[in-house]
């Protein structure tokens, strides 16, 4: 399976979220900052492509886990991916989008957007981590969720 | 190989590029406001249908031409389509994806968003039209420049 955690341009939850999963930081406890920021792909937030699919890595399960910012209306960017994929042969149905915006508090949901706009993530991304990090047991849990539903007993699709 | 014009609804810009590119409206005239709201799809994809791609038919070197609306972050879905057509190891060569909507003028777009977003056909879909027909070279060019990489792709002399 390919898991895509998607979020904001220019927040960091999706890409702490796919770090999570992939190993990459820790599940059980709220790492610091620099434990956060030493992730290499974090970093992508602030300097990538909105759009562009960010690998993390793969994990025990062998599925393979990325993350995703995006600024579109996200069932657009799905169903586009979908269509588009149909038409080229392309089977897009092992895929799992995992929204991770319900999981940030209402200040990282105001902020990712703004900084993704205005593309200025690399003098926010302190301040996105500091959000993030409060927000860190929620995406440990929301990881753990995704970790059940591709389970043998999940609902993947 | 297949060909998707984008554009924000698959409604204007793409669909008419598409119809030049399969021999609906020929290139070298200057289509009437009549002509270019005949063309199929011409004005009358609802948003709820962003997303979806609908087919023109097929070029003179046998590419079949589609087009497809990204919505309002019509460049992030396009990246987005991509990685992930890339992630698939699908070869460039199967597939052009073309943005229609660059470079199009403010009477196509205030008249797709009073037809498309308000509900003022009457008003909105002559405007369109009259926004397509003055950029209408200017979609030639983009429609001459995508034949000609179409048959770079296909090794076509």
């Amino acid at each position: 399976m390919i898991v895509i955690y998607h979020g904001h341009a220019g927040a960091v939850s999706a890409a702490v979220a796919a770090a999570i999963h992939s190993g990459l930081l820790p599940e059980d406890r709220v790492p610091p900052a620099r434990e956060i920021l030493a992730v290499p792909e974090v970093w992508a937030v602030a300097s990538g492509t909105p759009g562009r699919l960010v690998w993390l890595g793969r994990d025990g399960e062998g599925h393979d886990i990325h993350f995703l910012g995006h600024r579109a209306r996200f069932d657009v960017l799905e169903r586009a991916v979908r269509e588009v994929g149909a038409r080229l042969g392309v089977d897009t149905s092992d895929i799992l989008y995992v929204d991770t915006v319900p999981a940030v508090g209402w200040a990282a949901r105001f902020l990712g957007p703004v900084v993704g706009f205005l593309g200025i993530g690399r003098l926010a991304l302190p301040a996105l981590v500091a959000l993030t990090r409060a927000a860190y047991p929620r995406l440990a849990k929301l990881v753990r969720q995704t970790r059940a539903r591709l389970g043998p007993d999940g609902d993947r699709p | 190989m297949k060909v998707f014009y984008h554009c924000y609804g698959s409604s204007h810009t793409s669909v008419v590029a598409a119809a030049i590119h399969v021999g609906g409206l020929a290139p070298d005239r200057l289509p009437s406001l009549g002509e270019i709201q005949d063309v199929p799809h011409f004005d009358r994809i609802r948003a709820a249908e962003l997303g979806t791609v609908f087919v023109s038919g097929r070029g003179p070197d046998g590419e079949e031409v589609l087009v497809v609306g990204f919505g309002p972050g019509r460049k992030i879905v396009r990246e987005a389509v991509l990685s992930l057509l890339e992630l698939k190891g699908l070869p460039p060569k199967d597939y052009l994806l073309v943005d229609a909507l660059d470079g199009a003028n403010w009477v196509v777009r205030i008249g797709g968003m009073l037809s498309r977003r308000l509900g003022l056909v009457s008003i909105g879909r002559p405007l369109a039209a009259l926004g397509i027909r003055l950029m209408f070279r200017r979609l030639v060019r983009l429609v001459e420049k995508t034949q000609a990489e179409v048959r770079r792709r296909q090794g076509c002399p």
